[in-house]
């Protein structure tokens, strides 16, 4: 008997523990909310050919959309996507895999990244890997994302996460894909608060006869993300 | 019968299929940049096509994307301007090649070939001759013009046509097209057509070539007898002992065997030969010197 509220006592300090150093993240819109996003983009590249490097730069364009929670159903939010000129449909898991896109009927629907199941202990990494499969190839993609800190007042949550994929490639055709990118996900609300990515891109292209290999054009690509949420209204 | 008709037919398919790309200069080297063009486009869709599948992380954003950056595109329009220039340079080389020794004004005027339609009224109408002669030749020469597809304006003056397409280039894009020009040759080393194309580029800005095309544009008649006399009996002569399209030939046969067809045939390499020692070999174009002061000219095409 005078052992019970020891272990009670353990037991509790263990929970506690336990859940100071781990979180849930998954997706949590609440049905008739409206969440309000903005979206910036902004892009460069450059050839570089011999001595010429002719390079182009796409300006920010920033782009507003929201995401209209209907319903959960079937262990999936039923949400509408609408920007400016046209409204998308998804259903969509707690951990952000798409169930369904019945808008999208007949096209690929890309590898989204979705969020690690169950308790996320800080500084624990996660992968998530999937085969796209691109004109009846297979690519193998992963994503990888870690837990870099809760912040339990603000009910915020850093990831860093970063995607890998191995673009098809030979000796005269060398490519390299990269994708970082930081993540602050309101653990109260279950949503994304903001979102930060770069995506790089290069690929060398090459020429070869015999014993001669001349390099030809090195193509480079950069892109940066950004996305905010702006509001949420019921 | 059907058999021996294959093997003629093939037999001389040979030569006029190798004719026709005796003067043909820029197409491996256009084949080659169409081609690794082809090859890189076809890896940037391929790749964006991937990328695109995970370069939105969340699934609760709309699909539609804002457009991106395209450097390529700046590539391929420097590109379009080569192949502008590589077309205009294979039109000039191929008009240099064809009309610039002034062999074929020469010949033409030797010919006279306006004059045969009026030969029937040499009898019965003698003084329509005169009168309809000088109308025939115009209307053969300009009919000549348009079917050889000859333009007076862009055509008599080669090099500055040659110069005049270069310059739309800038410094930067054409050093980048020599660079391209060194890497297939790098990689084609017995391609010959790309030692010529250079080499025509390269003389071709710096000194005048083709220039007995200017004859072809000058009507018989047109001239004083005194000029055109002398200068359809020397201009060949000068012109080839300083044309450059011979050289390149030359040196484009010497580096590879395998296009002998562009190399010049020998006869004229003959007549180069004997040009530069000094003795003047032209001997067809003193048949077209004026008759004798009282000689009664059937035509009266030197007046």
């Amino acid at each position: 008997m005078k052992a019970t509220p020891r272990t009670i006592l353990l037991l509790a300090l263990l929970f506690c523990c336990t859940t100071l150093g781990a979180v849930e993240v998954r997706y949590a819109f609440r049905k008739g909310y409206t969440y309000s996003y903005q979206y910036t983009q902004q892009s460069s590249g450059k050839i570089q050919t011999f001595t010429s490097s002719p390079s182009a730069i796409q300006p920010a364009s920033t782009a507003e959309f929201t995401v209209k929670a209907i319903d959960f159903q079937d262990g999936a939010f039923i949400v509408d996507i609408g920007d400016k000129s046209s409204t998308y449909r998804r259903y969509l898991k707690e951990n952000g895999e798409i169930k369904g896109a019945p808008a999208e009927s007949g096209q690929t629907i890309p590898f989204f990244m979705p969020l690690p199941a169950g308790d996320w202990k800080v500084a624990e990494k996660r992968q998530i890997k999937k085969d796209l499969n691109i004109g009846g190839k297979a690519v193998p993609a992963a994503w990888n994302l870690l837990l870099k800190s809760v912040d339990n007042e603000k009910g915020l949550a850093e990831i860093l996460f970063a995607a890998t994929m191995k673009l098809p490639d030979d000796r005269l055709r060398q490519k390299a894909f990269s994708l970082k990118g930081r993540l602050l996900f309101n653990l109260f609300e279950g949503v994304v608060h903001q979102a930060d990515w770069q995506t790089s891109y290069k690929f060398t292209f090459i020429n070869k006869e015999f014993a001669v290999t001349r390099n030809l054009w090195d193509f480079e690509k950069q892109l940066s993300h950004s996305l905010k949420m702006t509001g949420m209204q019921e | 019968m059907k058999k021996i008709f294959l093997l003629l037919s093939l037999l001389f398919a040979g030569p006029v299929y190798a004719q026709a790309q005796a003067n043909n200069i820029t197409s491996p080297f256009k084949l080659w940049l169409l081609n690794n063009e082809a090859r890189a486009l076809s890896s940037l869709s391929s790749d964006e096509m991937l990328i695109s599948k995970t370069s939105l992380p969340f699934s609760f954003m709309p699909p539609s994307a804002p457009a991106t950056a395209r450097p390529e595109e700046r590539l391929w329009a420097i590109h379009r301007k080569f192949y502008i220039l590589l077309d205009e340079v294979q039109g000039t080389y191929t008009l240099a090649r064809q009309f610039g020794n002034g062999k074929f004004s020469v010949v033409l005027k030797q010919a006279r070939p306006e004059t045969w339609s009026v030969m029937p009224l040499m009898q019965f109408c003698p003084e329509l001759v005169n009168r309809l002669t000088p109308e025939l030749r115009r209307a053969f020469h300009q009919t000549l013009l348009k079917a050889l597809n000859l333009d007076p304006q862009r055509d008599a003056d080669l090099t500055t046509r040659l110069n005049r397409a270069i310059k739309k280039l800038s410094d930067e894009e054409f050093r980048l097209l020599n660079d391209y020009f060194a890497s297939f040759a790098a990689l084609f080393p017995a391609d010959g057509s790309i030692k010529v194309l250079r080499g025509f580029i390269e003389t071709g800005i710096k000194k005048p070539f083709g220039t007995g095309i200017k004859e072809l544009f000058r009507p018989v008649g047109s001239q004083p007898a005194e000029t055109q006399g002398t200068t359809t009996a020397a201009a060949p002569a000068a012109i080839e002992s300083d044309d450059p399209l011979a050289e390149l030939e030359r040196l484009a046969q010497f580096d590879s065997g395998e296009i002998s067809t562009l190399a010049e045939p020998a006869s004229d390499s003959e007549n180069l030969e004997e040009n530069t020692g000094g003795t003047p070999a032209q001997t067809q174009p003193t048949e077209l010197e004026p008759p004798p002061p009282g000689t009664d000219d059937l035509f009266k095409i030197w007046d």
